[in-house]
């Protein structure tokens, strides 16, 4: 399994600030055209050639537009709801709320695979994490959840780092330490379907002052950068291997895969609401 | 299958597998020594994959795939760590037979992630890696460099010693047998040459050793040109005229991808007068250079017949081919 395209699922196409009134924007999703347009009246529309492929135009919740990328098997109008926490935070009022658009140069399944990968953060990412101790994860009906104690730099500061994925695009990181304890970022990736991703992360800061919420959004911005930096150079030569050799110093690479799994194509889409809420758990010493 | 024309000439039958199913068996160049420092790693393209070859810090050279089996990266960005290569990603370290030897934080080592070694040899300043057939077996061992090649690398006091590296967009096939098609070198290469006799050939062991005589333009000079093939990929071209002074050329051509070859081209003279014998390293390796140019467009559009309609003006082209034949191996 190699290709985004193979996902179902609410993808972003920006935010509304993005495109003035009555202006367009000009997209890749899927390998497939797309022309967002701000309508004088304030809505948007999307335009784009493959509409069994890219579903009933877009929807903007909190600022951000989506399109629904579904199966060619799929019956129309069938879309599975956003995620109700992903609305939630993207139509919350924190203190402070800032975005930021780049290009990833990986896949979606790619750079999602490495938020779990809890090995590489000790070595890529050394120098901003020292070292790592207890993982636990959950997989649920509705979310993939892992939790990594990291010890960071400069202090061996203790930080609790919360990675939650909704469904194959979109995901929230939260990271506990310092400044930046209240505040959250999501990361919302867009297959562009040249191998490469539109990446719209948001940051929101529930802090007491503005002076605080903007030194933990800068604390956040710089860290994602720098973190970018470190990741780029690998995932740009990087072959996704469907049957990695893991080692017990792995973290939770197979099961976030076989979660991730029920979005794909090949299953129905009845069957995402027919399926068993069952919780799967695991923990790493 | 041939088809009779209305003529009763036999119509040339177009090579029905495409070359690039096709490998041969060979020691193939993959670098220059002083190109792969100790405790470095480099990437280099061969067979429409990236290898990586490293010198360990004992100085050992080895080689690998480039794709760590664990999640994929890319060894070429990693390092050297004593006798192992160091995956950038996680820091998994591989020794010299490609085990895995060393996992941050693992408590026991996946012994199924083993990269795939090729077989190097170290010679005269030049990185050779050996290209096995499909059906090889794990345990095959390499035969040596053929006798001639080691010894003209290996010989290397009182001589002046020149490399010069090109990229052209054909096939093996192509190249090595443009040597024995005489008649094309008045026609595409006349600017070197202003007339040549017939080619003759003979096999020698595994080798295969063509001759002409021929008169350049500078000059008029006679000249004696020997080819000898070891391998595909290996020749040594020796030039006997009053301005030679035992000059030879080795050419080690190496497939980067279906249709793209890198050529290394080693000029070897006698270090008598110095300063012209390094001028006529130049010379002769530039001129092989641009005769390749010359033969480029031709290259370019020209099909691959199997049964190409001779005449008797033609070199030894289809004993040439019988005998690269013995070379051809599937893809592994």
């Amino acid at each position: 399994m190699t290709d985004d395209a193979q996902f179902r699922g609410w993808v972003h196409c920006g935010t509304v600030d993005s495109i003035p009134h009555g202006a367009d924007r000009r997209l890749s999703r899927f390998g497939i055209d797309v022309r967002v347009t701000s309508n004088d009246d304030g809505t948007f529309a999307g335009l784009f050639e493959d509409g069994r492929r890219l579903t009933k135009g877009v929807r903007v919740v909190g600022g951000v537009i989506f399109l629904y990328h579904a199966a060619p098997a799929d019956t129309p109008g069938a879309e599975q709801p956003i995620h109700g926490e992903l609305v939630k935070l993207l139509e919350s009022h924190p203190i402070h709320r800032s975005s930021e658009e780049y290009v990833s140069p990986t896949s979606v399944i790619s750079s999602s695979d490495n938020a779990v990968d809890v090995a590489h953060f000790p070595t890529v990412h050394r120098s901003a994490i020292s070292s790592i101790g207890a993982v636990s994860w959950k997989a649920a009906d509705d979310r993939f959840e892992i939790t990594t104690d990291n010890r960071v730099r400069p202090f061996g500061m203790k930080a609790v780092f919360r990675y939650t994925s909704f469904d194959a695009y979109n995901s929230l990181a939260n990271n506990e330490v310092g400044l930046t304890r209240t505040s959250w970022q999501l990361g919302l990736g867009a297959p562009r379907g040249d191998g490469t991703t539109d990446v719209l992360l948001i940051t929101g800061h529930n802090t007491r002052t503005q002076l605080h919420a903007r030194c933990a959004d800068l604390t956040m911005r710089l860290g994602a950068r720098r973190a970018r930096r470190e990741d780029n150079p690998i995932w740009k030569r990087q072959t996704y291997l469907p049957q990695p050799q893991l080692s017990d110093a792995d973290g939770p690479i197979l099961q976030f895969r076989k979660w991730r799994s029920r979005f794909a194509e090949t299953i129905d889409a009845t069957d995402l609401v027919a399926r068993s809420t069952d919780t799967e758990k695991g923990q790493y010493a | 299958m041939n088809e009779s024309s209305s003529t009763g000439l036999e119509v040339p039958e177009i090579a029905s597998p495409p070359e690039h199913s096709v490998v041969h068996r060979g020691w193939v160049q993959v670098a220059l020594s002083k190109e792969v420092r100790r405790n470095k790693v480099r990437t280099v393209r061969r067979f429409g994959n990236d290898i990586v070859i490293a010198r360990l810090e004992s100085g050992r050279v080895v080689a690998f795939d480039s794709t760590c089996p664990h999640l994929g990266a890319h060894l070429g960005d990693g390092d050297v760590v004593g006798e192992c290569i160091r995956c950038p990603f996680h820091h998994w370290q591989f020794d010299d037979k490609g085990d895995v030897a060393h996992v941050p934080n693992a408590k026991r080592l996946p012994r199924r992630a083993k990269l795939n070694q090729y077989h190097l040899t170290e010679l005269g300043g030049v990185i050779f890696m050996y290209q096995f057939a499909a059906d090889a077996g794990a345990d095959a061992v390499p035969p040596p460099l053929p006798e001639k090649v080691r010894s003209a690398l290996s010989n290397t006091s009182g001589r002046v010693r020149s490399f010069r590296r090109a990229t052209i967009p054909t096939t093996i096939a192509e190249v090595a047998e443009n040597a024995a098609d005489s008649a094309h070198f008045l026609p595409v290469h006349g600017k070197v040459f202003r007339n040549i006799e017939p080619m003759t050939h003979r096999l020698e062991g595994e080798s295969i050793l063509i001759e002409a005589n021929a008169n350049v333009k500078f000059r008029n000079m006679p000249t004696k040109v020997q080819l000898q093939f070891f391998d595909p990929y290996t020749s040594i071209t020796t030039t006997q005229n009053p301005m030679s002074r035992g000059s030879y050329l080795m050419a080690l051509v190496a497939p980067r991808e279906d249709r793209e070859l890198e050529f290394l081209l080693m000029s070897d003279n006698e270090n008598k007068i110095p300063l012209f014998d390094r001028m006529m390293n130049l010379v002769f390796a530039r001129g092989s250079v641009q005769a390749a140019d010359a033969d480029l467009p031709i290259w370019a559009n020209k099909v691959r017949i199997d049964r190409p309609v001779l005449s008797d003006a033609d070199g030894p082209i289809m004993q040439f081919r019988k005998w690269l034949k013995q070379f051809e191996a599937t893809a592994p």
